[in-house]
Order: C-alpha cells, then sequence, then structure tokens
C-alpha cells in the first residue's frame, strides 16, 4: 500500500518571529517589519515540505491570527462599532492557545474572498488548504444560536451550518480556479468533545455535502482533540475521503473491527509534546495500521497543528515524518 | 478580614514593566525613559526616589554585570507597581509580577528536572516559552518568598500572592519523564489514554513537591492569602477533578486563605467538581472579555456574567472575584459600567461576596491604560456601592 505523508495545521512561527511580534505588539518594531519576516519565514516553511518530498503542500497559515480569524472577517462576525480583532478571547479545548470568538447576529452570506491566495500561489506541487468544518466553526461562535445561558438553539444552528457550509463551498471553487488547490482538510476540533455531536450527526453530514458539492479537491476531515472512535461505522459514511483522527485520543484498536472502507489519516507524530519521534517508529505504526486495521489507504500526519511546538522542534518532527516515509517505500 | 469596603477592589496579577526597568537593567535607558520616569513618579507621589532611580540607571550603564545594582532596580520597581495600584485605588494589591518574567517561564526556572525548548504562540503575537519535564519535579528555592518579604514591608494595604498552580504548569509543559515509556511505545495500539495518566502524576507531583512548600515558606513568613492561578483548569474538561485535586493538594492543612483565579475558558465544565474544592476563598474569574459594553444590570447585558448563575445553581459556597475589566482592550471602560457590572453580580449572588478585579492580569496593556482601567474599576466600585445604601 502507498502511504502518504503531509501537513494539516497551523505551523509555528520561529522564536526570532514571536520576539519582533511581541517587539510590535509594543511598539518598538514597525509591522512592515514584522510582516517581512513572516512573508520569509512562510516561504521557508513551504520549501521545507517540497523538499522533502510531501504529497501535498501547505502554506503553514503563519499569517492567520487564529484558525477561524480570516473567516471571521471576511463574514464580518462580530460587535457592532467592533471588528474579529477584537472579540472575546476563548482558550481552544485541549490545548492553551486561544481564538477569538466569532459573534453571529443573522444568517450568514458572504461576498468576499476569504483565504488569501498569495502564498498558495508560491507552492510548487500540490496545493493543499485548511478551512474549518462547518460544525467547528458555528460551534465555536457565539451569537443567534445560543441562548442566554449559551445553549444551542438547535434549528437556528442547523440553518447556520447550512449557510456557512454554502460558504465555504463557494470559497473552495474560487481556491480551485485561482490558485489549484487540490485538497481541502476541514479542522474539525469540536466533534469529539461536544455533547451535541450525536444529535446533530445528520446535519453534520448534510453541511459536508454541501460544503464539498461539485468539487474537484480530495477532501478530508481532521477530527482532533478527542477520540473519533465513539463514532464508528457512522464516522466512515461522512461525506469525505479521508478521515483523519489523533492517535494519542482516539482508541484506534476500534478501527480494527471494522471494514475501515475510507483512506485513514493517522494522525501519529505528536503535536503536544517536545519529543521528536523516531522516524523508524513511524514507519512501525504505519505497518501496524496497515496489517490490522487495513484501512483503505493510509497517510501519516499530526495528531493536531504543530503551532503547539516551538518551531524548531516541529521541524525536527516534520524531517521525522519524511524519514519515515522513505523507510515505508 | 478587616477594614475592606463593600466590593473590595484588587489586582489579579501582571502589569507591564515600566521601560525604564527594563532599558534600565540593560544599561540602555533612553532620555525618553527617564522622561517617563519622572512623569509616573510624579504622578504617583514617589518624587522623593526618582533621584535614586536615576542614579541606579546611571550607574548600571557603567557597569552591567552588577547584580546588586540590577536587584536594587527591581525592587523600585516593585514599590513603583505597589503604589502605582495604590494610587489607582486597589484594596488588596501586590506588586504587578515585577520581578517575575512571565507566569509560567518564571516558577519553572526555579523547579528542578524542567527544561526550556523554546517560545510557542498562544494567538495573535502572544507567546510564551514552554518547557518540557525531564526528570522528577522538585524546588530549588521557595521562589516568591523574598518578593513576598520585601513587599509586605512597604504597604499597609492587603497583600495576595498570585501563584501559578500546579495543574497549569503541568498542562502547559511537555512530558518527557512522565511520559517517558510512552513515548517511546512502538506499539501504536498502546498510545490511547497515557498522556492522560502521565500528565495526572506530573501534576500531582508539582502540588506535592513544589507549589506547597511553596505557599508553606509564604505562609510561615506572614501571608496571608495565596491566588492559585489555574489558567489551564478547563483545557481537557474530564480533568478537572485533577485541578480541584492538586489544588487542594497545594494547600492541604495550612493555615492561609487560598482562592483560585481562572480566565478565558468554558467555566461550566468546573461545575459540579468545584464543590470538591476544600475552603476555597474566592474565585477569580474572567467575565469582562465576553460582556456587552451597554449600561445596565439586568441579564440581557450583562452577556459575559451567566456563569454566575451556576454559582447560584449548584450552591457554592466562596466568594466572587468579578472580572470587569477586559484585559485585551484599550478601550477604558467607564465607571458606570464596572458599577452595573458590580450590580448585576450583586443582584444574582449578594452583595457580601462580590470582590471586584480586572478579568486577568493586565501586562499586555500600555501603563496609562492600565491606570485608567484600574481607576475607572476603584470609582466604578464606589459607584456601586453608593448605589446600594
Amino acid at each position: 500500500m502507498e502511504v502518504q505523508a503531509y501537513l494539516n495545521g497551523i505551523l509555528p512561527r520561529s522564536n526570532n518571529t514571536l520576539e519582533l511580534g511581541s517587539s510590535w505588539l509594543k511598539g518598538r518594531t514597525s509591522r512592515e517589519e514584522f510582516e517581512k519576516v513572516l512573508r520569509k519565514e512562510t516561504i521557508g516553511l513551504i520549501e521545507l515540505q517540497q523538499n522533502l518530498g510531501f504529497d501535498y503542500i501547505i502554506d503553514g497559515q503563519l499569517f492567520w491570527g487564529d484558525f477561524l480569524r480570516p473567516i471571521a472577517k471576511a463574514l464580518e462576525l462580530h460587535r457592532p462599532n467592533s471588528n474579529a480583532d477584537e472579540n472575546p478571547v476563548t482558550r481552544q479545548i485541549y490545548t492553551n492557545t486561544f481564538y477569538r470568538k466569532p459573534l453571529i447576529t443573522s444568517r450568514l452570506k458572504n461576498s468576499k474572498e476569504i483565504i488569501d491566495c498569495r502564498f498558495i500561489e508560491r507552492i510548487k506541487g500540490k496545493r493543499k488548504i485548511i478551512l474549518p468544518s462547518p460544525f467547528a466553526f458555528i460551534y465555536l461562535s457565539d451569537g443567534i444560536h445560543r441562548n442566554e445561558n449559551g445553549k444551542i438553539k438547535n434549528e437556528i444552528f442547523k440553518e447556520l451550518l447550512v449557510d456557512f457550509a454554502r460558504i465555504l463551498n463557494f470559497e473552495i471553487k474560487r481556491l480551485e480556479k485561482d490558485c489549484n488547490v487540490s485538497f481541502v482538510q476541514f479542522n474539525e476540533p469540536c466533534l469529539a468533545y461536544a455533547e451535541e455531536t450525536d444529535y446533530f450527526w445528520n446535519n453534520i453530514t448534510y453541511s459536508l455535502e454541501d460544503a464539498t458539492k461539485g468539487i474537484k479537491s480530495v477532501t478530508s476531515l481532521h477530527i482532533h482533540n478527542g477520540d473519533a472512535s465513539k463514532f464508528l461505522p457512522k464516522l466512515l459514511e461522512l461525506p469525505v475521503e479521508r478521515i483523519g483522527v489523533d492517535a494519542y485520543l482516539t482508541n484506534i484498536r476500534k478501527f480494527a473491527d471494522v471494514k475501515f472502507t475510507k483512506f485513514l489519516e493517522a494522525g501519529v507524530i505528536n503535536s503536544k509534546n517536545s519529543f521528536v519521534e523516531d522516524a523508524r517508529v513511524i514507519a512501525k505504526y504505519a505497518s501496524q495500521i496497515i496489517e490490522r486495521i487495513k484501512p483503505d489507504r493510509l497517510a501519516l500526519v499530526p495528531n493536531r497543528p504543530l503551532e503547539l511546538v516551538p518551531q524548531q522542534i516541529a521541524v525536527k518532527k516534520i524531517e521525522s515524518l519524511a524519514q519515515a516515509l522513505k523507510l515505508l517505500k | 478580614m478587616t477594614n475592606l469596603p463593600l466590593f473590595p477592589t484588587q489586582e489579579i496579577g501582571s502589569l507591564q514593566k515600566p521601560s525604564w526597568r527594563v532599558n534600565g537593567l540593560t544599561g540602555n535607558a533612553s532620555d525618553s525613559d527617564i522622561k517617563e520616569l519622572k512623569e509616573w513618579h510624579s504622578k504617583l507621589k514617589l518624587d522623593d526616589r526618582t533621584a535614586n532611580v536615576i542614579e541606579l540607571i546611571s550607574k548600571i550603564k557603567k557597569d552591567k554585570k552588577n547584580s546588586s545594582l540590577k536587584q536594587q532596580l527591581k525592587e523600585e520597581s516593585q514599590i513603583f507597581a505597589l503604589k502605582f495600584l495604590e494610587e489607582a485605588g486597589l484594596d488588596i494589591i501586590y506588586d504587578g509580577e515585577q520581578t517575575r518574567v512571565e507566569m509560567y517561564e518564571d516558577p519553572i526556572s526555579d523547579i528542578n528536572g524542567f527544561e526550556f525548548k523554546g517560545l510557542v504562540r498562544s494567538f495573535d503575537v502572544m507567546k510564551y516559552r514552554k518547557a518540557a519535564c525531564v526528570a522528577k519535579p522538585s524546588l530549588k528555592i521557595p521562589y516568591h518568598l523574598e518578593e513576598f518579604k520585601f513587599l509586605k514591608e512597604k504597604t499597609k494595604r492587603e497583600l495576595k500572592v498570585p501563584i501559578t498552580g500546579a495543574y497549569t504548569l503541568a498542562e502547559w509543559s511537555y512530558n518527557e519523564f512522565y511520559g517517558r515509556k510512552n513515548l517511546e511505545q512502538s506499539d501504536i495500539f498502546n498510545l490511547f489514554g497515557s498522556e492522560k495518566l502521565d500528565r495526572r502524576e506530573m501534576a500531582i507531583a508539582l502540588a506535592k513537591n513544589v507549589i506547597r512548600p511553596n505557599v508553606a515558606a509564604l505562609v510561615e513568613n506572614g501571608a496571608k492569602w495565596v491566588q492559585i492561578d489555574e489558567p489551564a483548569a478547563t483545557t481537557y474538561p474530564d480533568e478537572v477533578d485533577l485541578v480541584v485535586e492538586t489544588f487542594n493538594e497545594s494547600v492541604k492543612g495550612l493555615d492561609v486563605k487560598a482562592s483560585i483565579h481562572m480566565c478565558f475558558s468554558d467555566y461550566s465544565v468546573m461545575f459540579p467538581a468545584i464543590l470538591e474544592m476544600k475552603n476555597c476563598y474566592q474565585y477569580a474569574w474572567e467575565f469582562a472579555n465576553s460582556d456587552s459594553d451597554e449600561l445596565g444590570a439586568d441579564k440581557q447585558k450583562r452577556i459575559g456574567y451567566k456563569i454566575l448563575d451556576f454559582f447560584k445553581d449548584y450552591k457554592v459556597p466562596g466568594n466572587i472575584g468579578l472580572g470587569v475589566l477586559n484585559v485585551h482592550t484599550d478601550k477604558i471602560e467607564s465607571p458606570e459600567l464596572v458599577r452595573d457590572r458590580i450590580l448585576y453580580a450583586a443582584k444574582v449572588l449578594g452583595k457580601e461576596r462580590i470582590f471586584v478585579n480586572p478579568d486577568c492580569g493586565l501586562r499586555t496593556r500600555r501603563l496609562n491604560v492600565a491606570f485608567a482601567k484600574l481607576t475607572n474599576m476603584a470609582k466604578g466600585a464606589k459607584l456601586a456601592r453608593e448605589a446600594l445604601k
């Protein structure tokens, strides 16, 4: 079986760039200087993936304030007389990272481009983009779909899932046309822990259908922050080609009990630990998966976005992943 | 507690370090740093210390390796922060963590068994230095003791010592020690669940071997109140029992008021586990971050304070440290807005339980912004008292 490898989330900024960001915040460095370094670093990370022979290349999203921000900005999801950069700071579950919570005040519509293509266009190879899943985006937002105690209002939640899926679909088609994108990953940090997942399962399925309708790209749903095995076997019926899981939080033993009919993205590089995985061990993991789970196809990926480790460690982990791939070939 | 008014005002943690302190310590203070020093000292009625600080800065410029001079400058910065908070009108204070690098990096530097790995981003351009646990944690020295001993001689106001909690230290660290056997695991089918067990072991070890001895040393030297900072408390909703367990272990058997600070979290997951916290004096949480800017003491306007209902519904004893200032914006909350936030909380939980504070530390705000916010917070508390007369 051919095994693939690629990355699947925001990549870390270097120590130097992080220091420069602080300096900019304190008014000691100009925005231009900061962004110049960020641009150079983005290109460096793209080249790293290309040189290591990854099957799909991401731009690393180094300019993103958080994994929802460009969307919240494009859709203008904020308080009156404010902007998305001033939305409430909210902790992302399972990590010490934060996002600014989008505020949905009416049904969603969009006429603006969401994703900045300038770095995607620099990629020589197959281009992959990462967007929040419809469920994750609406779930992590505040607004008309929640009551005053924060509980979900079911009907409006469902409507917003449809709205957002259509917005994503439009944007993906634009990215395919304008930027030659050939892989779309839906980032799904909520599905595995949200209490409401089972209730909304059909709507989650419909929203993914809407989001992927008529698109040519490879599609995946990467589930992190919890145990994805609890959704078997219906997990395998979701309308995406690939399912990604966190091998440290998912009981993948259960995957061996079903006929795994999807392309499995196994999150074996641990973004929550500084320990750099040995390439031989990663290769062994792949062999164990192939032997016992027998997925339709297999890709090796990080379990969560690599921004959770310092860049120099992330680079070592990325190199180890590439080395494992070579061993397997 | 003695001599505290209704709705006592308090700080939560950090303040930005003044530029004369930052640049002065490296021997690079500029004329504009000195100008700023003079302006602030005048504003805070610290003029009698200005000449001494300028002299210290000048001496450090000529003798950049003199650690005694640098220590004296840091102490001036502590005095500055104390006075800053006193002049803003706060009742319960500390030193804005002027001697600490940051709430994670600083304590980790004083704990055996950790190794720094580099910087990571938390959001926007915010970052922190992250370490890995590489051996069994133990305390090098009670790391807040000298700071506290110095401060207690410098103010008559009540001091509350902020201490980063065991769970947060564990959750924010990589684990290369307790998880070692799992990290070297060569069977992928054995990875599931290992991280959680390893983190529990590390967190309990930190509570027993590091935080409790630290708190004990403070209590022995006169500390009456420690605030255990646990911003990571709700990171894993199924682990909040561990947060409770480490809190209890950290202050077990010690004669001290112990409170807990948490922020930017889904607090609902703390219930009902929170009921198992033993003698928690105060829950200081962030609220204003999610609130509207409109005036009014009713539920529709105070959307950021929904979680107060949980305290009421679950009958959680203890006081509330009510976050009334959003620390992530330069917008200055008006005294009237602060008043309404307080009055709403008083209506839900009863006025005697409400303490007033910023959502979190103000270190990311410039000093003039922090001062304006804190001053209005004190004014708002006064307005709330008057409203209930």
